[in-house]
């Protein structure tokens, strides 16, 4: 959905105009006449009202928002989600050295170690792993055959969605049976040993609408080459030559997603099953390579919504149950440090395998009240529980309490329920109350106010409001004024880390918060093109940052210090030129300084363009090619370091589409850009440990296959 | 939150972002600017599902182009919108048209009770064809493959069956199947516009 869409959707939601619905003859003209005059697009969001059941959205509102539906990812030729949100406006994706798991960069938030500042739900249910406040460091991507559109909320989103909805909410809705209509079975293959199998179907099933997805990825990664890692940085202090580098990154990968859909009448229960194998842990978990090291990891989902209106139109009700299951296993043994690491004190390596189970269980009950004119009212509450239940640590070395010097243990020992163990096993529960009024004035006005009360049982309690004015001034113009604020809670590990040589957890810490206020404009001149623009500025404090400890201790502690500031804009366009072209695109840009020094605060690209182009230059074939610019990367304060080099990456993808069969090659990174991710800076005045930053993909080439029957 | 605005104004410091480009302020200023082609127009939040296909009943023609010569073109002409089978407009599509034109020409519903009456089918130039057994609909199809007749359903499997255009529900919105092959075997013309929106069905064109 393009934002001029879900301005309209948006405005949509805030009329409730009595007189719309007055069934008297002038007001069904009237109501006609504005249908009849929407251009297209729009038409394609209009919301149905039907008899059983009036399914807007309970919880939606105004905001600056991205929606990228299957058939355009399909169309761009995208693999990954990463793929997908790299096109977003405002939205980059890095990566961190761990695994290469995926930062999502909004608005310059959310680059430096483990990006928790951007909350992803899947089917409007977190993935956020407890532990590390992001979706956990073996995410390992997410394939896209299943995906019905991704939903991308740029700004605060804490007084609808709570937590971590901190610079942006991503949404993923995964396939209904409407969305998949028969059966499609695929395959893909290509670049680094990457192959890709998957079957849909969507169907009626014991008098359940029905859909089932099967997805299976096994890739090699690519094999770009680090130059110079943490090892190096200890050889050159020990005088010995243990570092693998220069080697390639340890990317390799085996995937598997599983997902049912059931729903009939007002119910709807779903089932997922993610899998994660032979996980290559990237640049290392220590930034030193180490090319033998595999994790694993199970993530398991399940849902039952059920949404109902009892009251005639009046009220409209959600309940909505889940759970989620993941896990953090190790299949090979995980090096820190490759063999004659510390001078020689470890000459197997130093080993260790830290492995983490955790459970979700949320309840939610959301209520909508359409009784008043011009007046919209949501109310909701609910409850998270969210138990790490289960923390076990092998390892070949403790730490020196004093020196924090690593010390060996000989073999690979159990240290799990000792001292030593990396974490303690810990629980949250989180209940929240959130109520919200949208209300009509006037013929083009629209103000949305609302608020979100959480309390935790570790960090406390937090209030978070948003106010939202919408104005169509005109038929094909609206401008919007947002102000919101939100939270991020910290993760249990930035509360409880211990036995660590660099990063310690500290349990009195608040959790960060962020003020932002936005301007949007859209502007539709014709219904062939459609110019999107808004302005935006935060203010986000209480950071949590690890913070050098006194000395003589080397370590570092999480604490809560300073403050953060940035703005910028985002300009977007979609012109469908002719029949055959449409050329679409967007352009970001944003400063963002760390107060503490009045520096730049770095690790986000201040520039970002993307440009595609959609033609269909036969009638079966399709050529959509897009440019992606990533520019001013700039250095975190205290990295002294030249910024990362800018960078264009090129995509094309070629497809020849007929009833049943589709053909496609599709490449990435066509030109072979030399692109790489900023790697951290030093850390407690040290070297920098990967000073090359993280290499990433070259050109990539893929064909697939796909048939629907 | 009059105070709560002020309070957040005084917090944010405009002098950190005076970095931001004067670019930004123009394209502001640019939209605001921007001509006005009518006065403001509030979309309602959501509709029954028989006036919003007959909306998509208009908005189908403006991406259709018929033959050459054929009576559309004719300025004369009415255009005339055919509903047979079970009518899902729940007969208030007349007064739906009373006011709104099709190709800019007035519209004309006519309400056929027999599939096998010629004469009023290839009167119409968009026939809407209701709930209906295949017999019967082979036979509208077969009469609208030789008159251009654009036809358009709302029934599961119509789309398949050979009906051009075929509504469904999906998630609350409209959604609409293509089948492209009785398109062209009716000499009709469908923008790929239409077609990109839409989900298509049929046998190979």
């Amino acid at each position: 959905m393009k934002p001029k869409r879900v301005l309209l959707l948006t405005l949509a939601l805030c009329a409730v105009a009595s007189n719309v619905w007055a069934r008297n003859d002038d007001a069904f003209q009237e109501r006609l006449g504005v249908l009849f005059d929407l251009p297209f697009e729009s038409l394609l969001d209009i919301h149905i009202e039907t008899a059983t059941r009036r399914r807007q959205p309970l919880v939606r509102a105004p905001t600056v928002a991205t929606v990228i539906t299957a058939k355009d990812i399909d169309a761009m030729g995208a693999r990954d989600l990463d793929e997908v949100l790299e096109t977003v406006p405002g939205l980059h994706v890095s990566h961190f050295f761990q695994l290469y798991s995926p930062n999502y960069v909004m608005r310059g938030i959310g680059g430096s170690s483990s990006n928790q500042q951007v909350l992803v739900m899947i089917n409007g249910i977190p993935v956020t792993s407890a532990f590390e406040g992001n979706r956990g460091n073996l995410w390992a991507g997410m394939p896209v055959n299943a995906i019905a559109r991704v939903e991308v909320i740029r700004g605060p989103g804490s007084a609808l969605y709570g937590a971590d909805a901190f610079a942006g909410v991503i949404n993923i809705i995964t396939k209904s049976r409407a969305d998949i209509s028969g059966s499609e079975l695929g395959v893909r293959g290509g670049s680094d040993d990457t192959y890709e199998a998957w079957f849909l179907h969507g169907g009626e099933w014991l008098g359940f609408d029905a859909a089932f997805t099967f997805e299976y990825r096994t890739t090699d990664g690519h094999r770009r080459v680090v130059s110079a890692d943490a090892q190096s940085a200890f050889d050159n202090l020990f005088g010995t030559n243990a570092t693998l580098a220069p080697d390639s990154v340890a990317l390799e990968r085996d995937s598997l997603d599983v997902r049912f859909d059931l729903s009939r009448d007002d119910y709807q229960f779903r089932l997922g099953y993610q899998g994660r194998g032979d996980l290559g842990t990237g640049a290392g978990v220590a930034q030193a390579l180490d090319p033998k090291g595999q994790f694993a990891s199970d993530r398991l989902n399940a849902d039952l919504t059920h949404r109902r209106l009892p009251n005639g139109e009046q009220w409209g009700w959600e309940t909505k149950m889940s759970l989620y299951y993941v896990t953090q296993d190790v299949e090979q043994d995980v090096f820190l440090f490759p063999a004659g690491a510390f001078g020689g004190s470890f000459p197997d390596g130093m080993i260790g395998n830290p492995e983490v189970k955790q459970y979700q269980a949320r309840a939610s009950l959301t209520g909508a009240y359409d009784g008043w004119s011009d007046h919209r009212l949501q109310m909701g509450t609910g409850i998270n529980y969210l138990d790490v239940y289960q923390v076990e640590e092998r390892k070949n070395f403790r730490f020196d309490p004093i020196t924090a010097i690593p010390l060996p243990l000989g073999e690979v020992t159990d240290v799990t329920d000792t001292e030593d163990i990396f974490l303690p096993e810990k629980d949250r529960t989180n209940w929240y109350l959130l109520a919200q009024d949208q209300w009509q004035f006037g013929e083009a006005w629209g103000l949305t106010a609302g608020a979100r009360y959480d309390h935790y049982t570790d960090v406390g309690d937090t209030f978070n409001p948003r106010l939202a004015l919408v104005w169509q001034a005109r038929e094909n113009l609206v401008a919007k004024l947002l102000y919101g604020r939100s939270f991020r809670p910290p993760s249990f590990a930035e509360l409880f880390n211990m036995n660590n040589p660099i990063v310690l957890g500290n349990s009195n810490l608040d959790p960060e918060a962020i003020d932002t206020i936005e301007l949007g404009l859209t502007y539709d001149p014709s219904g062939l093109l459609r110019l999107g623009f808004n302005v935006f500025a935060y203010e986000w404090d209480d950071v949590i940052r690890l913070v050098q400890d006194a000395a003589p201790a080397s370590t570092s502690t999480f604490r809560n210090q300073g403050r953060q500031t940035g703005a910028g804009f985002e300009a977007e366009m979609q012109w469908q030129a002719s029949d055959r072209l449409r050329l679409s695109g967007n352009f970001a840009y944003q400063r963002a300084t760390d107060e503490r020094v009045d520096e730049d605060a770095g690790l986000a690209p201040e520039h970002q363009l993307y440009v595609r182009g959609d033609w269909h230059f036969l009638p079966k074939w399709s050529l959509v090619a897009q440019m992606n610019w990533v520019g001013d990367q700039r250095r975190a304060p205290g990295d002294s370091r030249a910024n990362v080099d800018d960078y264009v990456t090129v995509n094309a993808k070629l497809r020849r589409r007929s009833k049943r069969w589709d053909f496609a090659i599709s490449a990435n990174n066509l030109l072979d850009e030399d692109a790489r991710s900023p790697s951290p800076g030093p850390a407690n005045n040290g070297p920098v440990l990967i000073p090359d930053d993280l290499p990433l993909a070259g050109r990539q080439v893929f064909a697939e296959l796909r048939y629907r029957f | 939150m009059r105070l709560l605005l002020i309070r957040i104004h005084s917090k944010i410091r405009w002098k950190d972002h005076r970095q931001l480009p004067l670019i930004g302020w123009v394209c502001i200023l640019v939209l605001l600017l921007a001509p006005n082609p009518g006065a403001a127009v509030k979309p309602p939040i959501a509709v029954s599902e028989h006036e919003l296909k007959a909306v998509y009943l208009e908005r189908l023609t403006r991406f259709i182009e018929w033959p050459a010569g054929h009576e559309v073109s004719q300025p004369s002409k009415p255009f005339v919108i055919g509903v047979i089978g079970i009518d899902p407009f729940k007969g208030v599509l007349p007064s739906i048209f009373n006011n709104q034109r099709i190709k800019g020409k007035p519209v004309q519903v006519l309400r056929i009770r027999d599939p096998a009456d010629r004469r009023a089918v290839t009167r119409t130039h968009l026939l809407f064809i209701g709930k209906l057994n295949n017999k019967d609909l082979q036979v509208l199809l077969d009469m609208a493959r030789e008159e251009s007749i654009l036809t358009v359903s709302d029934t599961p499997g119509f789309g398949e069956f050979g009906v051009m255009v075929n509504f469904f529900v999906d998630d609350d919105r409209l959604r609409f199947e293509i089948n492209p092959k009785p398109v062209h075997q009716a000499h009709l013309d469908i923008s790929y516009v239409l077609l990109r929106s839409a989900q298509i069905v049929g046998g190979e064109d």
